[in-house]
């Protein structure tokens, strides 16, 4: 059975490279046969909002719903999203506005290792 | 698969959201019931998150008190480097509930968790 | 004995706490693993020589090091790696990741 990779995101999509960071080891860990899941918690929330257009950095949003349907669990807090004015039905396809209680749980169960990204 | 989770709380109080935030996703944890231990541990400026007299009401701030109490209600555990907080603010009284360790301690913490996230 | 794997993404001259790596690491394998800002230990002689003197290896993402304008100039322990391989350093070769 594959290994899991939880990637937990705390910075937003364009405060820093953080978010792209994020992105490049998840597609590096799904192109080697790892599972991922990736947890947006605080700013990191903002990566999964939809509608993201970026006119010369890349698009975050779209790199991400890209990932999802390739097998990617993208997952952000729900408390964090209502603080910031986010709300269910605004996210990019295949990801998912939850909570820490039922999904960052589940993923840390299911994870082998995890990577904090974070300022 | 994971059961146990390190929170490493590295930031001060009231300056940014990160104790509280990171308290909070400790408490999901244990309220989710798929993970048997979740701790934390106190480093650094996260040591003067200990400080019994903080007074959050002072800036409007949800408190860190609250957030600890709320974690000894579902058995998690909260160390703090005795040494760090009191090379920052000297002795002064610590919230109920805060054990007060040395590095060794937090080696030992270090090993006995499965996954270690940073706040 | 558990290893772990600090990683780092802030500039060395932003407010790095080693001395986490030193008190969490003691008696540890330990190696650290740069992104972003955290690659210009690669090339800051002092500040480089004081992250290595903490950690038995080094690793640096090569694409944040070329975007710097130091492609190829990781030396000593210093590492270049790619995505996969820092998959590879999180995933199979270190207990528990830190990021500081």
């Amino acid at each position: 059975m594959a290994k899991t990779m939880v990637i937990h995101l705390r910075t937003g999509s364009m405060m820093s490279m953080d978010s792209n960071v994020a992105v490049k080891l998840a597609r590096a860990a799904l192109e080697k046969g790892y599972n991922v899941h990736m947890f947006g918690y605080g700013e990191g929330i903002t990566v999964i909002k939809e509608g993201q257009d970026p006119k010369r950095f890349p698009n975050v949003g779209k790199e991400i719903g890209e990932l999802a349907a390739k097998g990617m669990t993208v997952v952000v807090c729900e408390t964090c999203c209502m603080a910031r004015g986010i709300h269910r039905g605004e996210e990019v396809k295949g990801t998912k506005v939850g909570s820490l209680t039922n999904d960052f749980s589940k993923f840390i169960k299911e994870g082998d290792k995890m990577i904090t990204i974070a300022r | 698969m994971t059961d146990s989770i390190l929170f490493i709380m590295t930031k001060p109080p009231y300056g940014f959201e990160e104790f509280f935030a990171g308290a909070r996703a400790s408490l999901a944890m244990l309220a989710s019931g798929l993970i048997g231990r979740s701790t934390l541990l106190l480093v650094g400026d996260g040591t003067l998150n200990a400080v019994a007299s903080q007074d959050p009401s002072a800036v409007k701030m949800p408190s860190n008190i609250e957030a600890i109490n709320d974690l000894a209600d579902f058995e998690g555990e909260v160390y703090c480097i005795a040494d760090d907080l009191k090379s920052r603010v000297g002795e002064v009284q610590v919230i109920d509930g805060v054990k007060m360790v040395s590095w060794d301690k937090a080696r030992e913490l270090v090993s006995e968790h499965q996954m270690i996230t940073t706040f | 004995m558990t290893s772990i794997l600090f990683v780092m993404l802030k500039s060395p001259h932003e407010n790095v706490n080693l001395e986490l790596v030193d008190e969490l690491g003691k008696g540890s394998k330990k190696a650290a693993l740069l992104f972003e800002d955290a690659v210009y230990y690669a090339v800051d002689k002092k500040q480089g020589k004081h992250l290595s003197e903490h950690v038995d290896e080094v690793f640096v993402m090569a694409d944040d090091l070329a975007a710097r304008g130091f492609k190829g100039k990781a030396t000593g322990m210093f590492k270049e790696i790619d995505y996969p391989e820092a998959v590879d350093v999180i995933m199979e070769r270190y207990d528990r990741t830190v990021t500081i």
